[in-house]
């Protein structure tokens, strides 16, 4: 192609290398600048408007130091919101898990195994909002005239649950998080699964292995690492949580009452649905909160989960 | 394989198509209908008062949606507006959350409509507050297009002349064209033998009645808080008077609520609904408005609810696909015991006009126009509701909240303007949960006004 | 359907089923089928309610949950829920908003993001790895954190209610997922044809595109489809940044829609509307469940 080389003789190498380097800042800067500028910044902007009193159009932020976190800390909605979170993550996270696990176990030998996981992958791929709505419906309680959950439960002789109560809300939308998401991390746990040599299983089969015991010796740890990502991406997407919860626990128009709060609903409504003129200072501290809450459970989870990685 | 998935496809994809390509929609759930509706959106239109000069366009945000009643009677009246003057309206039909989920973060930017509608307390909280309006009192002096007859003429001063309705410069910037008042209601067909109860003890006496006969006393959809404020708050101004509450709920140490023991007395006959077991079965998981529908399935007898219950549950009803309506009734909370003030609750509900609007004369225009009796109107003949002109026809189902509104007892704001404070969160981390549990039985009343005042004491510190 | 190169590689021989095996089942197998098929008839089960509860009146939906439609059928109008949903929440519109949007930021977001995975895998520059993780960082912080600072931003310059100004926000907000997932599948692209093309001749630039780009095209498809999925369902970034109808996508008029239809009592049309923004993700899910599920997997796993 090029005159400049002579066909048939390879540039040398440390030539090429750098060509290659020379690509480096076209191919990456575009992703990084939007990166930069649409992320970093904005999140920097966050931490310092956190220190702030801003109420928006009209308004210039005024520096208040910790007055703003002070009074996250003595604020019933950030108390609910805050733990309702940790509860989503934590409670959501090892019911997601645990059912995860076990379909694992059960899924490997099983037939029929991928439409199965095809079809408890399809949650997934229904917007949050819609399954808000949708778990609204099918979780009414009306004599009479019973939601789909309240009516299978009277047809096989059940009392009907209040589920939408204040007080059972919270375990309410943790059920409808497990269910809708374990079928995602299904999909990747089996995915690292049929990724372990199958002579692994056969051989525990002639040992007379139990499938906990399988489970135990041979899928978990050979599945460690997978866990780990897993688990790292389940806690930064329960973090978020917010349309499941502002559709599913209210009416739908107003914020629902502050006991089925999450972190993200308190942010919104400080920011865009309270009654009065926003509260962007106070929003803007309890989004930092959501930040530090992310890391230190990720960084948690990361040394909860650190060993030696097993080669296969 | 593949060729099944699409076949599947085009299958969907042709069912799809042939949805949207359908003709109307609708039909036959107009057997519940208001009768003068059609009359009224077939009806000509009325000439224009005064026409602005600048011609164009004008937007406007709405808290209703096109197909609600309301919307149907605003879209009457902007076709009419637009068919006389020539101006286009641009209408952005965004539900009830507009101030906050839309205009408020608007007012940051330049784009912003010219004219909106919300309640009177709403749009102070929410936009008057940072000064995103601008007055509207000249549209008192603009025609509406009856002769030389002006909005001041047809509009009584009580109807906009209130403090609620005042920016910081003490001009008013609402024009209210609805006014909603609140009652008990009840289904006349239902509970034939009525008499208006005229003491606390009279009224638990028509719940004990219904729940005799076999239904539920009242029906309550629990999940919105401001709906379960109702009976505290309606007594207890009848205790404390207009302006009472916020004058306690303003008191930094909180102790307001436990030094006088009215307040707490009001919240006795709460703590007996709630004990009493009146509430109908299932209130405290409600998912809004199902609650409010088993009362016009005939389910409970009584909910206690504002001006809009007719117009919702009739089209509840319509829905349902059933002929069978309500002949709606209602009456006011009985005077308590020792309690000296006659208080009614209202909310006039209206258009006001953004500072940064472009095209101001002409949304002034159309308000102006809104006015007019042949398009306010059906507020009334369409919306079942109370419009702002006492000299129009009121709905037979509103006939005694007119009167009671009209009255001349003490006026106050709904709840008496309590969720407007400190923006909301008083009401929220305050008030409302407190107030849910004295509904659910959980607290008596005096535990109700203690924690009240250590909880506000506790909030006012962090939130003064 | 082919193999895609990088699951080519590394797919172990495919193993004959195991017999079932003779012995009885065990407490905890017995549990897990009974939990598995339970789970799977659920989902079947919730699937064909929603797209039932489309066809039906409120009655139905509430006092019939199971048998098909029939009223609606019965005087005709078979289609009056959808019909209401498309009109009343301006869906048709929306609809067509969120096709284009979509389509767009997910292919922008994969220009953006496939080049700048290959940068910091394969260009063997120093300190790549720092910058992977920097952006991996960036899947962690949520939303809401820096949506304040954004409208006030995009506010000064006229991008809000602006769906240009959605479509940056959409392409920015996705890059980290999107330049991590890819980062996974550049990496595991074998070596060798990237040397033969060095020796071959061919430039760098040249290399990537017409080597490297297609040996990757099973990850630049998934994360196409993950993106779109994504986006697809994004609501709060809509409703904070979109406040005309006009505008309105699906997820945002579904929104709107929710609360004017509970005043309404119009469930019928509120479950329709429901099925028209799942729908057609149930379709492409159809269409396309192995390739997504494959991918996604092959992202995680690496």
């Amino acid at each position: 192609m090029s005159t400049a080389t002579a066909p048939g003789r390879p540039p040398a190498p440390g030539a090429h290398l750098a060509r290659k380097k020379r690509l480096f800042f076209p191919f990456f800067l575009p992703a990084v600048a939007l990166y930069v500028l649409f992320l970093l910044v904005p999140t920097v902007a966050t931490v310092v408007l956190g220190f702030t009193d801003w109420s928006g159009a009209g308004d210039t932020p005024e520096f208040t130091g910790l007055a703003n976190y002070s009074e996250l800390i003595a604020s019933d909605a950030f108390r609910y919101s805050f733990l309702n979170t940790l509860l989503y993550i934590v409670v959501g996270g090892v019911g997601t898990f645990l059912l995860a696990f076990l379909f694992t176990m059960v899924l490997r030998e099983m037939r029929g195994g991928k439409v199965v996981r095809a079809i408890l992958f399809f949650p997934n791929i229904v917007a949050p909002i819609a399954l808000g709505m949708f778990f609204g419906i099918i979780l009414v309680y009306r004599p009479n005239r019973q939601g789909l959950a309240n009516y299978l439960l009277e047809s096989v002789g059940i009392d009907a649950v209040k589920f939408l109560a204040p007080e059972n809300i919270t375990w309410v939308v943790t059920g409808c998080l497990i269910w809708a998401s374990s079928g995602f991390y299904i999909t990747i746990l089996m995915a690292a699964v049929d990724r372990i040599p199958p002579y692994l299983y056969e051989d525990s089969d002639i040992a007379g292995a139990t499938p906990w015991q399988k489970f135990r010796h041979v899928t978990l740890p050979l599945t460690w690492d997978v866990v780990g990502v897993a688990g790292v991406l389940w806690t930064i997407s329960a973090v978020k949580i917010f349309e499941l919860v502002f559709v599913l626990a209210g009416p739908g128009t107003y914020s629902p009452p502050i006991r089925s709060w999450t972190l993200g609903v308190f942010v919104f409504d400080r920011s865009f649905g309270d009654q009065g003129a926003p509260a962007y200072g106070t929003a803007c501290a309890a989004a930092v909160v959501m930040i530090l809450l992310v890391s230190v459970l990720v960084v948690a989870l990361r040394r909860l989960m650190r060993r030696d990685v097993i080669q296969y | 394989m593949r060729s099944t998935r699409l076949t599947a496809l085009a299958a969907v994809s042709a069912l799809l198509l042939a949805a949207c390509g359908g003709g109307a929609s609708g039909g036959g759930e107009d057997a519940l209908a208001l009768p003068g509706k059609d009359e009224y959106l077939a009806a000509p239109c009325p000439e224009v008062g005064t026409k602005p000069t600048t011609g164009g366009e004008f937007t406007y945000w709405s808290m209703w949606t096109k197909d609600e009643p309301q919307g149907q009677v605003l879209t009457k009246a902007m076709n009419c507006f637009t068919e006389k003057t020539g101006v286009k309206v641009d209408v952005q039909w965004l539900g009830r959350k507009l101030l906050t989920q839309n205009l408020a973060p608007a007012l940051n930017t330049d784009d912003v409509p010219d004219l909106f509608d919300q309640d009177v307390s709403q749009v102070k909280a929410a936009i008057v507050a940072p000064g995103g309006t601008q007055t509207v009192e000249d549209v008192l002096d603009y025609k509406i297009g009856e002769g030389d007859k002006t909005v001041r003429d047809v509009l009584p001063r009580s109807v906009w002349d209130f403090p609620a309705n005042k920016d910081a410069d003490g001009k008013i910037f609402e024009i209210p064209y609805e006014r909603i008042g609140n009652a008990w209601w009840f289904n006349k067909d239902l509970i034939t033998d009525f008499t208006a109860p005229q003491s606390i003890d009279e009224l638990f006496g028509l719940f004990d009645k219904a729940k005799e006969n076999g239904m539920a006393a009242v029906s309550q959809d629990g999940d919105i808080d401001f709906y379960n404020a109702y009976f505290y708050t309606q007594i207890a101004e009848r205790y404390v008077g207009a302006g009472g509450l916020e004058k306690a709920a303003l008191d930094k140490t909180g102790q307001a609520w436990v030094a006088d023991p009215n307040l707490a007395k009001a919240a006795e006959p709460v703590e007996r609904l709630a004990k009493g077991g009146y509430l109908i079965d299932g209130w405290d998981a409600a998912k809004f408005p199902q609650v409010q529908q088993r009362w016009a399935d005939g389910e409970a007898a009584y909910v206690f609810l504002g001006g809009w219950a007719p117009s919702e549950t009739r089209e509840y009803l319509a829905k349902q696909g059933g002929d069978k309506g309500i002949t709606y009734a209602t009456f006011q909370f009985p005077q308590p015991e020792g309690a000296t003030h006659r208080v009614v609750e209202q909310l006039p509900l209206g258009f006001a006009v953004t500072k940064k609007a472009k095209n101001p004369e002409a949304a002034k225009a159309f308000i102006a126009y809104m006015m007019n009796k042949d398009i306010l109107s059906g507020i009334a003949t369409v919306a079942d509701n109370l419009t702002s002109r006492p000299d129009l026809p009121t709905p037979e189902s509103m006939t005694d909240i007119k009167a009671a509104l009209d009255s001349d007892a003490e006026k106050t704001i709904f709840m008496d303007g309590l969720d407007a404070l400190s923006g909301g969160k008083w009401v929220e981390s305050v008030f409302y949960p407190l107030n849910n549990d004295l509904l659910k039985g959980k607290l008596t009343a005096q535990e109700f006004v203690r924690q009240l005042a250590a909880k506000q004491a506790e909030f006012w510190k962090t939130n003064g | 359907m082919t193999t895609t190169a990088p699951a080519g590689k590394r797919t172990p021989p495919r193993k004959p089923k195991p017999a079932p095996t003779a012995r009885g089942l065990s407490p905890l197998r017995a549990l897990g089928m009974a939990v598995v098929w339970l789970f799977t008839a659920l989902n079947v089960l919730v699937l064909y309610w929603l797209v039932a509860a489309a066809f039906k009146t409120p009655i139905e939906i509430f006092t019939k949950p199971f048998a098909l439609p029939r009223t609606w059928f019965e005087r005709g109008q078979p289609f009056r829920n959808l019909l209401y949903a498309w009109d009343n929440a301006g869906f048709g519109r929306a609809f067509l908003i969120t096709v284009v949007l979509v389509a767009v930021a997910s292919v922008v977001i994969v220009l953006l993001a496939a080049p700048a995975a290959y940068a910091l895998t394969r260009l063997g520059v120093r300190g790549s790895g720092g910058l992977t993780n920097l952006f991996a960082i960036g899947m962690g912080i949520p939303f809401q954190t820096v949506v304040i600072p954004l409208f006030i931003g995009m506010a000064e310059f006229d991008l809000t209610n602006d769906l240009f100004g959605l479509f940056l926000i959409y392409v920015a907000l996705s890059l980290p997922f999107t330049v991590f997932l890819l980062t996974g599948f550049f990496r595991s692209l074998p070596d060798e044809l990237e040397e033969a093309a060095a020796i071959d001749g061919a430039s760098p630039s040249r290399t990537f595109f017409t080597i490297m780009l297609p040996l990757a095209r099973g990850g630049l498809i998934t994360a196409l489809i993950l993106n779109a999925i994504g986006l697809w369902n994004e609501t709060l970034l809509s409703i904070v940044f979109l406040n005309e109808n006009a505008n309105f996508t699906l997820a945002r008029a579904l929104f709107a829609f929710n609360s004017a239809a509970s005043y309404q009592s119009e469930y019928g049309g509120l479950v329709a509307g429901v099925a028209i923004v799942v729908l057609p993700m149930l379709v492409l899910y159809l269409l396309l469940a192995r390739r997504i599920i494959t991918g996604l997997t092959l992202g995680a796993g690496k």
